[in-house]
């Protein structure tokens, strides 16, 4: 055969297998939710089922607060803790939001990812704890979240490592007007403070489906979640929000999630992920460090998580899987605004939980640490360096138990 | 013919006595031996020491040794456990898989060796269990149940008694008490008929009673008085002494004064008041007080007076006996005739102030007014003669707030009058229809100055789902809590010496539904 | 002779040294077997209710299970006290409602067994149970089964008690019959009762209960579960009664709950748990297993009409021991007159209630407090 004729016949070959590679390139970033004959759902990420085994992620030394940036600790924490994620079986971190320098951002997704396998749920406030308060109900307000939503979308969306977009947290508590309050004069004429909870509601979630659509029109590889706080008012969202791919709760219950499953499928039929869940390890009553009651309360936690996800004979199927709250304690989170308390390992209590019974005795009740929902807990390096991780027993009992997970009610008869 | 067969059997007899008892010994000093070797390094927590050590034994002439075995497991073990009490995750989880290996390895090795030795097999069966329980609760259910098939069926020799009961102490630590509970009913089975002196029964008896465990110390005392039968007094004296460790003394709760009950009336049964010394006939009667048996209370305080009368205490019972008279039997004439023994026996005494205020009381509740007055009266001259101040001292100005009443022809205060009604005027049925009202508070003897915590109970036996909502008043002696909540537990503190007599009446929505009272003393 | 001496040591000896000791356990513990066993213990002392119906001979003779003698007892279900209930407790000692420390220790004992028999068949007994008696010492478990339709001939019952706390029991058994399920009262017979230990026996799953299954019908009522004892928020402007006779909507009596707007705890708001047992706020297992029932319902009127109920439901609460869903409805604005509302229960899980019914309300929507009314309170 002449030599150009050769040439002709590999050229196409080879151009066929750089575009199927560049095409595999495609295909192996998209992340969607696959909807089975059965009505269960499955997370798909490059082709595979995916289970979140995942942790809410904020790496704030000791010391530092709710403003120190560590995206750009030169320490580089995220590799250590990848490290340690990794061992575990952790698949997935979770940042509540994305640093001021995206370039930092990126850097720390692509370590997480390449290094360590670990994925990234980015999430996004939706401007909530803007001064003097979200005005939801302004439309110049909306336009600008959404601005800032997508700026963020556009510049992370082809990062290998990302999973998937939360929106919100648990936002949809300040709809009653109570907890970060926000309104509009069309929403007060309403009066009644039923009715005006209900138009809050209506206008957030409209806000969220409008974010979800423009999401998708230009981020077409990635589902978006809507977070929200325990199922309230999803009745109002399964109307405004149906372009939602999952629903993204959290949820403190104790060690169980009660019928949430069920009910979750019931008022709003999306695939449901828990963004924060999980219990602190510190009795408040008996004033000491519990780990064998936060490794009790996650192992049940995850055992009823893993009976809910696809294909499961006894669940609804409809969940993906989790990230715990959180990986590490936050030494500034009892008084954020009190820095000196930022260097201390507070050990008193903001809230009050009875489903956390181990130490709901505590005075007045107040029993739920902040400070204490690692899974691992920070020493400080003596000689200056990164503090060091020190993994709790809960660590090691949710390793053992996704390497073999069990139904504990059967396992457990005896209360 | 007949020597040679003496022969064989003596022989026979000598082998089957070394078969039994002679591997017995040698093990028996190689467990010990190893148990003293692992104790030396237990206490250092050097368990790789201990286990290097072993190991290097059974290589030696020891190689098909059961003990070794069984010890190499148990250090493994214990080795875990101190991981856990240390919070060495690291070790718990990423370094015991392997041991747990190990250790089932040994353990399987140590029994099939270990044929015929009973304590050893028991011991390899109980660390089995315990190696398990976390990880397969259903298999080290069968392993337990196992393990007490064993202790049953077991010779009961002195060692495989202490190694069941040591066992025994080690699970009561547990939440679930049924295990412990087996072995321990196993463990006094044994006891019983073992040839144990009765000494050494007794205090295991007394052993268990200091732990609180009152089921397996009765079991024992009952054990040991058994073996008393020959000598009818020496057993009721026994019966006695054993009564009053389980009576309530008012200092504490007893621990079932229902058995000490039980036990003093089978004593007196048996030999009658030689039985009894002032201070257990006195103990005796205070446990029916405690128990709201309260003719029978009165009846053994009398029954004390009469058959001890040089007792110390004679003022004391002189006063429970006319308090019980006037509340429990309503009997007010026989209240004053004991009042007035304190009156001219023991005039110097806490108890004289005492009788004087309730006589007072209850003969103002009579419209006996005169006689009141008098009592009240010498009540505050006797308490000024004495140094007290009147002003202060609660039962004084008790006395002085009823004189008051008596002055200003006043009925008697609202509460009080309440409980005296609901004492003494014969419209309150009691019957399983109205309410029975419990009025106790604890301690019943205490230091002045120490907490006193009353309770009101009330029980209706129609017990229909709904607890009505009651008011509670209460009057007599309280203490220095000011301000008496309407509540049915109140705390206070008494600060003078000598019994206090508290009153409570329940009412409900037709008013005094029942009423209760109490009294406590303080030294 | 000597040939024999020698073999009878001969066996001695084999019996000493390789004898197999079994010991005697203590594996049951006897409420009655005959009237002068001395096995026997507890007292058949605590008559409830209608005593004045019951006739109790412990020394009956006629067919006894086994042994001499049962017990037999008549009920007339003539309603001499006017309960329309009656019941026995067996206790120790006698008479002991929770104020003397009696009781006895049965740790190690997991369950009770007893034989029964109806002189014409179909007798219905509500329930038979152990423990339950409260007071200063009160028992330290409450179990029961029931309802039991007897049959003419001996049964053997049990009460499972595995993994219940048995180290002090003063009621150590009890029955309770009522007059509705026997109108022309029920003669039966009970014998043989023990408290035996079975290593086999597991622990009994929670009992699905029937419907429909009453909150309340009517005030002290048998059919009545769950006590209006979680008192939240404002509690002290809170009154209840339970036993009201003003106009119910069905029955004798209604229950009445007055809301007074002093705000007195500072919260403004107030509300009402129904809970089993009473004050359990997650802390005791005492949840229904509720799955039969689809909906809740019940009658509500207001005093003046207007009320405004922000919340009636049920479940919800989590602790140790926590609710497995909750549903509810509301606002609910009340009328004048008797109304049926609905709670919808499916696809909610209720295998497990102990907050059995609730209202919540506030002042910003209540100005004036609220005077209400409830009856009728079911899961069917």
């Amino acid at each position: 055969m002449k030599k150009i004729n050769r040439f002709f016949i590999f050229l196409p070959i080879i151009l066929a297998c750089l575009g199927l590679m560049g095409m595999a390139n495609a295909f192996s970033n998209k992340v969607y939710v696959k909807t089975l004959k059965n009505g269960h759902y499955q997370l798909m990420v490059a082709g595979r089922p995916y289970i979140v085994k995942g942790v809410c992620y904020s790496p704030v030394p000791i010391g530092k607060g709710y403003d120190h940036d560590f995206w750009s600790d030169a320490a580089e924490p995220w590799k250590k803790d990848g490290e340690l994620m990794k061992k575990m079986g952790i698949n997935t971190v979770r940042f509540y939001a994305s640093g001021e320098n995206i370039e930092t951002v990126k850097k720390v997704v692509r370590d997480l990812y390449k290094l360590y396998g670990i994925r990234t749920i980015m999430g996004h406030w939706l401007e909530f704890w803007n001064y003097p308060a979200p005005f939801y109900d302004d439309p110049v307000f909306r336009k600008m979240v959404e601005e800032k939503v997508l700026a963020m979308v556009n510049a992370l969306k082809d990062e290998e490592g990302i999973l998937f977009w939360v929106l919100g947290n648990e936002n949809n508590y300040s709809f009653s007007g109570k907890i970060n309050p926000w309104s509009s004069d069309r929403i007060d004429k309403m009066g009644d403070p039923r009715v005006c909870l209900l138009a809050r509601a209506e206008t957030y979630y409209t806000m969220v489906n409008d974010l979800t659509r423009s999401i998708h029109k230009i981020d077409p590889n990635h589902p978006v979640a809507m977070g929200n706080g325990e199922l309230a008012c999803l009745d109002v969202a399964n109307q405004y929000a149906k372009d939602v791919d999952i629903l993204a709760t959290v949820i403190y219950r104790g060690k169980t999630f009660g019928n949430i499953f069920n009910s979750a499928k019931m008022t709003y039929g999306k695939p449901l992920v828990f963004i924060e869940f999980g219990s602190d390890a510190y009795d408040a009553y008996k004033k000491e460090e519990n780990e064998d009651a936060q490794a009790m309360f996650l192992e049940a936690q995850w055992s009823e998580i893993y009976k809910n996800l696809a294909n499961s004979p006894a669940g609804a199927g409809n969940c993906l899987g989790g990230a715990m709250f959180e990986w590490n304690d936050e030494w500034w989170k009892h008084n954020e605004s009190n820095s000196a308390g930022w260097s201390v390992h507070d050990t008193d209590s903001n809230w009050s939980n009875g489903a956390y019974y181990f130490d709901i005795k505590a005075e007045r009740n107040m029993n739920m640490n902040e400070e204490w929902f690692g899974l691992v807990k920070f020493e400080k390096d003596p000689e200056g360096g990164l503090d060091k991780r020190v993994p709790r027993k809960a660590y090691y009992v949710i390793r053992e138990f996704w390497k073999n997970p069990r139904d504990l009610r059967k396992a457990e008869k005896k209360r | 013919m007949r020597k040679y067969l003496v022969m064989i059997i003596g022989l026979f007899l000598a082998l089957s006595a070394q078969a039994c008892f002679g591997i017995e010994a040698k093990d028996k000093d190689l467990f010990s031996k190893l148990e003293k070797m692992s104790a030396q390094y237990f206490e250092k927590n050097d368990y790789d020491g201990l286990y290097a050590e072993l190991s290097g034994l059974s290589i030696k002439e020891l190689s098909s040794s059961a003990e070794v075995y069984y010890f190499l497991a148990l250090t493994r073990q214990k080795e875990i456990a101190f991981w856990r009490a240390m919070k060495n995750w690291e070790g718990v989880y990423d370094k015991a898989e392997n041991i747990k290996k190990s250790i089932s390895a040994n353990l399987n090795e140590a029994q099939t060796l270990a044929k015929g030795n009973a304590g050893l097999i028991f011991d390899i069966k109980y660390l089995k269990w315990q190696s398990i329980k976390d990880d397969d609760p259903d298999a080290a259910r069968e392993l337990f149940n196992d393990l007490v098939k064993s202790a049953e069926a077991v010779e009961a020799g002195p060692e495989m008694l202490d190694k069941i009961k040591a066992a025994a102490d080690e699970l009561s630590k547990l939440q679930d008490k049924n295990l412990s509970r087996r072995l321990y009913e196993i463990y006094v089975a044994r006891l019983s008929n073992s040839n144990l002196p009765k000494e050494k029964i007794k205090a295991q008896a007394e052993g268990f009673l200091e732990e609180g465990s009152g089921y397996l110390a009765k079991s024992l005392f009952d054990v040991y008085l058994n073996q008393l039968a020959d000598d009818k007094v020496a057993q009721a004296k026994e019966m006695v002494s054993v009564a009053s460790k389980f009576a309530h003394s008012g200092w504490k709760e007893g621990l079932d004064p229902i058995y000490a009950e039980s036990m003093y009336k089978k004593a007196f049964d048996l030999a009658g008041i030689p039985a009894f010394d002032s201070a257990s006939a006195y103990q005796r009667a205070f446990n029916l007080e405690r128990l709201k048996e309260y003719p029978d209370a009165s009846d053994e305080y009398r029954n004390l007076l009469a058959s001890f009368s040089d007792t110390v205490q004679k003022a004391e019972i002189y006063f429970r006996i006319g308090v019980i008279a006037a509340y429990a039997a309503k009997d007010t004439d026989k209240a004053y005739e004991y009042f007035s023994k304190i009156k001219d026996e023991f005039p110097k005494t806490p108890y004289f102030l005492s009788s004087l205020y309730q006589s007072g009381l209850l003969h103002q509740w009579k419209q006996e007014l005169d006689q009141a007055k008098e009592n009240y009266d010498l009540l505050l001259k006797y308490a000024q003669d004495e140094g007290v101040d009147i002003q202060k001292t609660e039962l004084a100005l008790l006395a002085q707030e009823r004189l008051k009443e008596i002055e200003e022809k006043k009925e008697i205060k609202y509460g009080l009058r309440l409980f005296l009604e609901g004492t003494f005027k014969s419209g309150i049925e009691s019957g399983p229809s109205s309410l029975s009202v419990d009025l106790t508070g604890r301690a019943a003897k205490g230091n002045i100055g120490k907490p006193v915590a009353f309770v009101v109970t009330t029980s209706n036996s129609q017990t229909g789902c709904m607890t009505p909502a009651y008011s509670y008043e209460w009057s007599g002696e309280v203490g220095t809590l000011s301000n008496i909540p309407n509540s049915p537990e109140i705390t206070t503190d008494f600060p003078e010496a000598g019994i206090k007599v508290t009153h409570v009446a329940v009412v409900g929505n037709q008013g005094a539904e029942g009423v209760g009272f109490e009294m406590i003393q303080k030294e | 002779m000597k040939k024999l001496l020698g073999l009878g040591v001969l066996s001695l000896a084999l019996a000493v040294c390789c004898g197999v000791y079994a010991a005697e356990t203590a594996k049951s513990f006897s409420v009655y077997t005959d009237s002068k066993s001395p096995d026997n213990h507890y007292i058949p002392s605590g008559w409830m209710g209608d005593y004045g119906d019951l006739t109790m001979d412990d020394k009956y003779m006629g067919e006894p299970h086994a042994g001499s003698t049962s017990i037999k007892f008549v009920y007339t279900a003539k309603k001499t006290q006017s309960q329309g209930w009656a019941g026995i407790y067996w206790q120790n000692p006698a008479n002991n409602w929770g104020s003397k420390k009696g009781g006895f220790d049965l740790t190690g004992l997991n369950k009770i067994t007893f034989w029964a028999k109806g002189e014409k068949g179909g007798e219905i007994v509500d329930k038979f149970s152990v423990g339950g008696i409260k007071g200063t010492y009160p028992d330290t478990t409450e179990v029961s089964t029931g309802p039991i339709e007897l049959t003419t001939t001996w049964q053997q019952y049990t009460v499972n008690l595995v993994g219940k706390d048995l180290s002090y029991i003063n009621g150590g058994f009890c029955w309770v019959a009522n007059a509705d399920s026997n109108p022309n009262g029920a003669t039966f017979f009970i014998d043989d009762i023990k408290f035996e230990y079975d290593p086999s026996l597991k622990e009994a799953g929670k009992k699905v209960q029937n419907v429909p299954f009453y909150v309340y019908a009517d005030k002290g009522s048998i059919s009545n579960h769950f006590i209006p004892s979680g008192w939240m928020g404002d509690y002290g402007d809170l009154k209840i009664d339970v036993g009201t006779a003003d106009n119910p909507y069905f029955g004798k009596s209604c229950i009445k709950i007055t809301y007074a707007n002093k705000a007195t705890n500072g919260a403004r708001w107030a509300g009402i748990y129904w809970q089993n047992p009473p004050n359990n706020w997650g802390g005791v297992d005492g949840g229904f297993d509720l799955s039969r029932a689809t909906k809740v319902t019940f009658w509500a009127r207001g005093e003046k009409g207007g009320e405004r109920i922000e919340e009636f439901k049920i479940g919800g609460i989590m602790g140790e021991f926590s609710d497995s869903d909750t549903a509810g409805i509301g606002p609910v604005i009340m009328e004048k007159e008797w109304k049926q509302y609905t709670i919808d229960l499916k696809g909610k899980d209720l295998s497990y209630i102990i907050g059995g019914f609730c209202w919540a309300s506030n002042l910003d929507v209540n100005p004036d407090g609220a005077v209400f009314y409830l009856d009728e309170i079911k899961y069917e």
